[in-house]
């Protein structure tokens, strides 16, 4: 049985695909140091956290189908330390919530990521335009203000961004000093110093977490994330899921455009800014006073003053919009070529298979069985002796 | 717990035995009675719980209610919607009269209840497996939109009618575009699909792209043999489609009356929640199920007007969708006028008057699959314990 259960719930945009990469990619590692990071494959805890949630998505949820089952089983028959992360879990209900904490044996322990709104609600709209959302920065912007939160996308953002709720529905039934909360560094802080906090917190070696790879999450400036948003319009329906993710997350974003960020970072308008610190400074005051523990310092989820200027993602500037589209043409092009060859490459193996198939086909062993079984059609007899022979030999074809 | 907890525990309770007294209700008035152990529900299942209950009695109301607070809601929408309370935090999502919440968010616990409840109702009867077409027999080929090609297809062929010879005599179906496509929509859904309407007309008007089985004209000039044996039926009416049908082929046919847009949805919300767990088949089953649940206890209804209701497509795709009418009932009317073609029924049918249908706000139409839920569920949960 595990000793500790470390449920890792979000929240997103706060490194988390790196911290997962890292661990996945060093189960071995971890676990010599008597850590377990139940998971067959990258995703699998994700496709856990779906099945736990009754979430559908885009078609994975078929995959999920029993997957919380499946990886509490391996965590429950660990030893020592568990680890059990995705950023999705933070939305789970207090049903949910209760679901998972009676499916583990070990002694639970929630961490959270958490940064501060101004960083993250830029990060939430640009993460929505490469989940194909056309959703505009301003409409964004007022549907997560709107306090009825009528809408899918604030209801979402807030049910993965709103640390006290988040922390009520997973910490609720814990002592806090099992509730772990891991803030952000502030902008020019170390690259290090968030996996160092997250190490100590779960009692890992730091160099593992320094591993991030290249799963962190590609970076887009303003101009970057409203050609991709613009896309998103052109190629809303006509083009399939699983090409979008190839073409345009995959290849356009995550290889391209996101790799060096040549416009403007993405700000917040003064107006929202001033919005955010309000709230974050609310979450701060209650957080505060419920005795978690801390790695790193509350008041780092308060916004900085902000130095760089607003610019507009709804309102490019079409200089640096024609600059980046000429980019993404370029990488398009030469991706369709690169494509192109391997095309190329399988026409010459499929010729090649042709003309071996071809010489089989030559041969006279080959054109008196084809006679025989042609012959066979018009022949009654000849039909029954071919059915007793293909019964007898068991299958209607030879292995290739 | 809280004080909040304990009025929870006790309108919980309140409900639990049959009450339906609302929230605000409910905290005005001076109550006594012990709470029973309430779960960690939210205000969706709660209110739930108390519409069920103002559609009146039912046996072992308790466990259903039981069953209902226990199911959390499905998929994507609010999160732990809570009960106005004069203390309350300032964060989590804002407290809304239960009352007053919105039928989606209703409808993401309901179906998921439905969802538990169909599989255990008895099977829905199989349908009639085509006898297969005897050689000697005279052959009828029946093209044209999928809900109404279909069901008169298997009507003949279990009638012993092939459907396949080059002298077959051949129907072609004209449907009006909206109408064709509402069939189409309801066909998919019983075959399992989770579609929604709105998503289902997206689809086809960004792309252009119009079901080949809608293209009369073009089924007609592909239809081989001489013109005279194509009979073109304009379908707008159904009984009169079939009637006609039934005298070309020599078969009673009949054409099962068209599902209400309520029931098409409800059953796609059925599919959605059990679409990680089953095949289309077994969807088609358990919605197969649910129809004849619907079928059996009249008070199913939306109360929409009935079957054969008007459908109309969503507003940002009435422009595509007038236009591809428009533009298949000209077709038709040019191979008409070409000639040749026995034509039943007036052309001009293929374009209705424009109607509003289901194109009412969101909320309306979400309102009328809910109420159908509700009675569905009380349908079957009394046909479930009502047997015990």
């Amino acid at each position: 049985m595990a000793e500790r259960v470390y449920l890792h719930v979000g929240t997103p945009k706060t490194g988390t695909s790196g911290f997962q990469h890292a661990l996945f990619t060093q189960r071995k590692e971890l676990a010599a140091a008597g850590v377990t990071y139940p998971a067959d494959r990258f995703d699998g805890q994700f496709l856990a956290a779906l099945d736990l949630m009754d979430l559908p998505w885009g078609g994975l949820e078929r995959e999920a189908s029993g997957a919380w089952d499946r990886l509490t089983a391996e965590a429950n028959s660990a030893r020592g330390r568990v680890i059990i992360s995705h950023e999705i879990l933070g939305r789970a209900s207090r049903m949910q919530v209760d679901r998972a904490l009676s499916s583990l044996d070990g002694e639970a322990h929630i961490v959270v990521t958490a940064r501060d709104l101004a960083r993250q609600l830029p990060a939430e709209w640009q993460e929505n335009v490469k989940h194909r959302r056309t959703i505009r920065y301003a409409d964004f912007l007022d549907a997560l203000r709107d306090p009825g939160r009528s809408r899918e996308i604030a209801q979402w953002f807030w049910g993965v961004q709103e640390l006290p709720d988040i922390l009520d529905r997973w910490g609720g039934s814990l002592p806090p000093e099992r509730v772990h909360v891991v803030t952000v560094p502030p902008p020019g802080s170390p690259r290090t110093l968030l996996g160092d906090r997250l190490a100590a917190t779960l009692g890992l070696d730091a160099a593992v977490l320094h591993t991030t790879g290249d799963r962190a999450n590609a970076s887009l400036g303003v101009a970057e994330s409203a050609l991709i948003r613009a896309l998103n319009e052109r190629l809303d329906v006509v083009l399939p899921n699983q090409h979008y993710r190839q073409f345009v997350r995959e290849s356009l974003v995550h290889q391209n455009l996101g790799v060096t960020r040549e416009s403007a970072r993405l700000t917040l308008p003064p107006d929202v800014h001033a919005w955010a610190t309000e709230v974050s400074r609310s979450w701060v005051e209650v957080l505060a006073g419920r005795g978690y523990t801390v790695a790193g310092d509350l008041e780092e989820l308060v916004p900085a003053a902000q130095t760089l200027p607003f610019v507009d993602p709804d309102h490019p500037d079409p200089e640096q919009l024609s600059q980046v589209g000429l980019r993404a043409l370029a990488a398009s092009v030469l991706e369709s070529a690169r494509l192109r060859d391997v095309e190329i490459e399988l026409h010459e193996v499929i010729d090649d298979l042709m003309r071996q198939l071809d010489e089989a086909h030559l041969t006279r062993l080959y054109r008196t069985r084809e006679r025989l079984v042609s012959f066979a059609d018009s022949n009654p007899v000849a039909k029954a002796g071919l059915a007793g022979y293909r019964r007898l030999r068991g299958r209607n074809s030879r292995p290739t | 717990m809280t004080a909040y907890d304990d009025a929870v525990a006790g309108w919980y309770t309140h409900l639990h035995g049959g009450g339906t007294d609302t929230w605000a209700r409910w905290l005005n008035a001076d109550r006594s009675e012990p709470a029973v152990s309430a779960p960690r529900t939210t205000a969706v299942q709660l209110e739930l719980v108390r519409r069920l209950g103002e559609l009146g009695e039912l046996p072992r109301f308790g466990a259903l209610a039981e069953a209902v607070v226990a199911t959390p809601a499905f998929g994507r929408g609010s999160l732990e919607m809570p009960l106005p309370w004069p203390e309350a935090p300032t964060y989590g999502p804002r407290a809304v009269p239960p009352e007053d919440l919105p039928a989606g968010e209703l409808l993401r616990v309901a179906a998921p209840v439905l969802a538990r409840l169909v599989p255990r109702l008895p099977e829905a009867p199989p349908r009639p497996a085509p006898a297969g077409g005897r050689w000697w027999r005279r052959a009828v080929t029946v093209t044209g939109p999928p809900a109404l090609a279909g069901p008169l297809r298997r009507q003949l062929l279990a009638a012993g009618l092939r459907d396949r010879s080059r002298n077959a005599t051949r129907i072609v179906l004209a449907a009006p575009f909206e109408q064709a496509m509402f069939g189409l929509w309801s066909v998919r859904v019983a075959e399992g699909a989770s579609v929604r309407w709105s998503r289902f007309w997206q689809i086809r008007s960004r792309a252009d792209r119009v079901p080949p089985a809608f293209n009369a004209a073009r089924l007609a000039r592909l239809a081989p043999g001489p013109h005279d044996r194509t009979h073109l039926v304009i379908a707008a009416d159904r009984d009169l489609a079939a009637r006609t049908v039934a005298e070309l082929s020599g078969v009673a046919v009949d054409l099962p009356p068209s599902p209400e847009w309520a029931e098409v949805d409800l059953r796609r919300r059925l599919n959605r929640v059990v679409e990680a767990t089953t095949d289309p088949p077994r969807r088609a089953a358990l919605g197969a199920r649910l129809a004849a649940l619907l079928r059996e206890h009249p008070e199913c209804s939306s109360g929409s007007g009935g079957s054969g209701e008007s459908v109309a497509p969503p507003r940002a795709e009435r422009a595509w969708a007038v236009a591809t009418g428009i533009r298949l009932a000209d077709d038709v009317a040019s191979l008409v006028a070409t000639g040749g073609y026995p034509v039943h029924g007036n052309p001009a049918d293929l374009l209705g008057a424009p109607d509003p249908g289901v194109d009412a706000p969101v909320t309306t139409t979400a309102e009328r699959t809910l109420h159908l839920a509700l009675v569905a569920v009380r349908a079957a949960w009394a046909q479930l314990e009502g047997g015990r």
